[in-house]
């Protein structure tokens, strides 16, 4: 397989990756079973191992990571090595080997745009916005019924602005959620609060003994973040909500001290399903304590995806840990914190190798202002937790007066993120991008030159070749 | 004393039949079914009960149900 450009992807050797404690054991089994000579680490001084020690060995086997390069010479040593991470499957439950082979990759540096080019786009960008600024009309298709133009009076939170919820010149972005069902798992909802007055909220409570009303905040701060008001009931405050327009589905599984148990979240994961919810936000967690994920959780997610509902999840907060339970879950969409530099939030946790979850994109999770419960009515905080809502909030504009659902919004959500100059394993995909479009101009008469049309020169030009060859001629003559 | 356990059900099995065969164990209570996402929720009464429920034909997975909190 090759890149557009021709370049190779791949090196033609194989990465093994082992879990913890188990490398050395599945090294001298590939050694033993293809006879190629795969060589430790250790063998090598401070354990550096260099590019042409890995080229002129079989394969070496890297002690601290448990992973090994192996180059298989012939189709039948590839297949006994493939046999092998076969053979690791812990028990009979497992989903995945304890042992996993993939071919290694080539990466590249991401070239830089040259800078003068980039001054010059901004520039014609800038001169075409001042000369455009009174003539400017959208061009796109409404083909979203309720798209809404209305703007903010009072600015918009940092999360909205650069994840182009709220779109500047020369974008737009006018979804709202409208027809979509968002559905957020927390610690229930202030159903008093003002700003969702008049809202479509439908509410229940899976926490024995506590009604939806939320005595904690962090509900009410993630229903603020993926559906909250276009203009908040406070003046002074900018919009904090992405889908204004989504209906919301309250489940409280979490209790007012901020934790819950599995069996309350599955039945508010079955709520929402059985209700045709379109997206599930969920800010909870568990740290993980080893590889592998829930096979419930699995289940539920598949059995969403299933149904057109999309599961997304907090990725965790133990400051680069292994991505937290149930976001681990393949099936459901993990999601990292960034802050308003766009880098990845401290606390925020990773992917791991294969074995562990992975975050699949990133949201806006640090210093996010969004609705708690009154009196405060509103509230900053930070965590993967409020990252998740914002993903959720986008992801109920995709849906809207689209047929994008389940697996089908994941891969709308991961391919048109936001590329960011860091680590996949810390940001997945990337930033969470609103669908924006770009705003497209009739170009005004004040830039349509008249074009006069060019005479036709080929007879004078032959004429002034045949004078000056005469000419030419009779100095030759002369000369003679 | 009662430990609570979440039951994931084989996608492809009567669920029906399942939950039937769970709720006929001696010492096993079915809390809830929840029907979209193929899960059951039980309490029982000993921890080998949950090995005796792995075992039924149609279950795929049985899970201890444990905690988790706001992010």
């Amino acid at each position: 397989m090759e890149q557009p450009n021709n370049e190779p992807l791949y090196t033609g050797r194989y990465l093994v990756v082992a879990k913890p404690g188990t490398g050395a054991a599945t090294a001298n089994s590939i050694k033993k079973a293809t006879g190629l000579n795969i060589r430790s680490s250790t063998d090598f001084s401070n354990e550096e191992v260099s590019a042409e020690a890995i080229e002129n060995n079989d394969g070496i086997f890297f002690d601290k990571i448990g992973i090994a390069v192996v180059s298989s010479s012939t189709a039948e040593q590839l297949q006994s090595i493939q046999e092998i991470a076969a053979s690791t499957f812990s028990t009979e439950d497992d989903a995945e080997p304890d042992v996993v082979i993939e071919p290694e990759m080539i990466c590249h540096a991401i070239e830089e745009l040259n800078s003068h080019y980039l001054q010059g786009y901004k520039d014609a960008v800038n001169h075409l916005a001042d000369k455009l600024s009174e003539n400017k009309s959208d061009k796109e298709n409404s083909e979203f019924g309720d798209e809404d133009a209305s703007v903010e009076a009072n600015g918009n939170t940092w999360g909205l602005i650069k994840t182009k919820t709220v779109a500047g010149f020369p974008y737009s972005q006018s979804r709202t959620g409208q027809g979509i069902k968002v559905a957020v798992l927390d610690t229930g909802m202030d159903l008093n609060h003002p700003d969702f007055a008049g809202r479509t909220i439908i509410s229940k409570s899976f926490v024995p003994g506590q009604s939806v009303q939320d005595l904690h905040s962090h509900g009410t701060h993630c229903i603020g973040t993926a559906c909250g008001p276009l203009n908040p009931t406070d003046a002074s405050k900018p919009r904090y909500g992405v889908a204004y327009k989504a209906t919301i589905y309250a489940g409280k599984v979490l209790a007012n001290n901020g934790s819950g148990q599995d069996s309350w979240i599955l039945a508010g994961i079955n709520w929402a399903v059985a209700n045709k919810c379109h997206v599930i936000s969920m800010s909870l967690g568990a740290r993980v304590t080893g590889p592998g994920y829930s096979a419930a959780y699995e289940a539920a997610a598949v059995a969403a995806l299933n149904a057109g509902c999309l599961i997304i999840a907090a990725a965790g907060n133990d400051y680069s840990q292994p991505v937290s339970r149930p976001a681990n879950s393949p099936s459901i969409m993990a999601v990292g914190a960034v802050t308003e530099n766009l880098v990845k939030a401290n606390f925020s946790n990773i992917t791991f190798y294969p074995p562990y979850g992975k975050v699949d994109i990133a949201g806006p999770g640090t210093n996010t202002l969004s609705s708690v419960p009154m009196p405060a009515k509103y509230g900053t905080k930070s965590g993967t937790s409020m990252a998740t809502p914002h993903v959720a909030g986008i992801a109920a504009l995709y849906a809207q007066g689209t047929n994008i659902r389940g697996a089908a919004l994941w891969a709308k959500l991961t391919s048109s993120a936001l590329g960011l100059a860091q680590p996949a394993n810390h940001v997945g995909a990337g930033l969470v991008q609103a669908p924006y479009k770009r705003i497209i101009f009739e170009v005004p008469d004040i830039i349509r030159f008249p074009v006069k049309k060019i005479p036709d020169v080929k007879p004078k030009l032959e004429n002034e070749i045949k004078k000056t060859a005469t000419k030419a001629k009779s100095k030759a003559g002369r000369s003679k | 004393m009662t430990y609570h356990y979440n039951i994931t059900i084989l996608p492809e099995a009567s669920a029906k039949k399942v939950i039937k065969k769970i709720a006929a164990i001696e010492g096993v209570a079915v809390v809830s079914v929840l029907d979209s996402i193929n899960i059951v929720s039980v309490t029982v009464e000993k921890k080998l009960l949950a090995g005796v429920i792995k075992k039924i034909e149609g279950v795929m997975a049985v899970e201890p149900d444990s905690t988790a909190g706001v992010l």
